[in-house]
């Protein structure tokens, strides 16, 4: 999905939790120099993260398309924000006009 | 005085609002509270007129009248109840003060005033809502927005140097398609905000004069309002309740609050002058 960048289908909440989980350059390096054959072994939360290393720019991906899928509603909140706005000012201005 | 922008902005388009067009009781009220604070701003002193007579606004609650209880905003807000109500109910064309008025019909008008009392509370809290708004955070909001913009466009920059560019151009066209539409909003948007902010400016300006560029001048005048606005609302529920009162009384004995024997603000008690050439 963060290949082909359909905003709809991973929704804002998922994409939320998964930009929380953004590994810092320590980790990132860590993560990368990491090699199957080591005694060590991944937990499934850090094998997801290898892969979605392997992703490039997976992180600013999921950043864009966090601002993508909550554009819309924010756009309308700030229309009608400012449409109300409007509806006041004309309503001060006709109050004050009338003092005049 | 110079005619300001918003005048030209908010020329006649904007006149025919629904909310404004709606609310045609609640603009008699105004009108009627304040042709009264201007009948009481007669012969003041020109110099600071305006922000005196916004004052005057809040006065309206303080003057009293000859029982001591009723202030002459809830003695304006009844009046203007009872003279629009005769006309409504008044399909025989009897006015408040026709001796032929009878009991029923007393009744049934002030039935109405109390609709159009809960109704205006209504009106008010829109009003309201958008008083209370923070101009300063909606203009956060909006450069957060524009700003936000630029990860979109970093993404699809990174794309196009990415080797992996075929693979990704799925992604890309996504991104890109979003990209012109989301840039076309925003400056919308942006426009939108400057029309108002500086519509907020021009009137400002034109209602203080150059204490206006004193940042604690600027959003006076709207405080003004805002609290002028809730005092109205609250008197409005009380001339509400205190109809529902004369109502349940009404079965025996009719004795609306205010047409007492004894006027209760003598000077006012003259008509509206507009009012009588509808209501006779």
């Amino acid at each position: 999905m963060l290949s082909i960048g359909n905003c709809d289908t991973l929704g804002t909440e998922l994409l939320e939790s998964l930009l929380k989980m953004a590994p810092t350059e320590e980790e990132k390096t860590k993560l990368k120099e990491f090699k199957d054959e080591s005694p060590f072994k991944l937990g499934p939360a850090e094998k997801f993260l290898k892969v979605m290393l392997d992703i490039p720019f997976a992180f600013k991906r999921m950043d864009a398309m966090l601002y993508i899928a909550n554009f819309d509603s924010e756009l309308e909140y700030l229309k009608k924000s400012f449409d109300a706005l409007k509806v006041y000012i004309f309503f001060n201005f006709f109050l004050l006009i009338s003092l005049v | 005085m110079n005619i300001p922008a918003v005048l030209i902005v908010y020329s006649l388009p904007q006149v025919a609002c629904e909310e404004l067009k709606n609310s045609r009781m609640f603009m008699k009220i105004l009108e009627a509270v304040l042709r009264t604070g201007n009948r009481m701003n007669v012969g003041t002193d020109r110099g600071d007129a305006q922000a005196f007579k916004l004052d005057t606004l809040l006065k309206l609650v303080d003057i009293k009248g000859t029982d001591g209880k009723t202030t002459l905003l809830h003695f304006v807000v009844q009046e203007i109840i009872r003279t629009e109500c005769s006309h409504v109910s008044g399909a025989n064309n009897h006015s408040v003060n026709n001796p032929q008025y009878t009991l029923q019909e007393e009744v049934d008008s002030m039935k109405l005033g109390l609709q159009v009392v809960s109704g205006l509370s209504g009106e008010l809290a829109n009003v309201k809502k958008a008083a209370v708004m923070d101009s300063d955070a909606l203009s956060s909001d909006v450069s957060k927005l524009a700003k936000g913009i630029e990860k979109v466009a970093e993404v699809v920059k990174l794309n196009e140097e990415s080797p992996l560019k075929e693979a990704n151009q799925k992604f890309s066209e996504a991104m890109k398609g979003f990209l012109e539409r989301g840039e076309e909003e925003i400056s919308k948007i942006i426009a939108q905000e400057k029309n108002a902010l500086s519509s907020v400016k021009d009137i400002t300006e034109y209602f203080h004069g150059n204490s206006a560029k004193e940042e604690a001048h600027r959003f006076r005048i709207f405080m003004v309002v805002r609290d002028f606005l809730s005092i109205l609302d609250g008197v409005c529920k009380q001339v509400g309740k205190a109809n529902e009162r004369t109502l349940v009384g009404s079965r025996q004995y009719v004795m609306p609050a205010v047409t007492t024997s004894t006027p209760i603000f003598p000077e006012f008690n003259g008509k509206q002058p507009s009012d009588s050439s509808e209501s006779d």
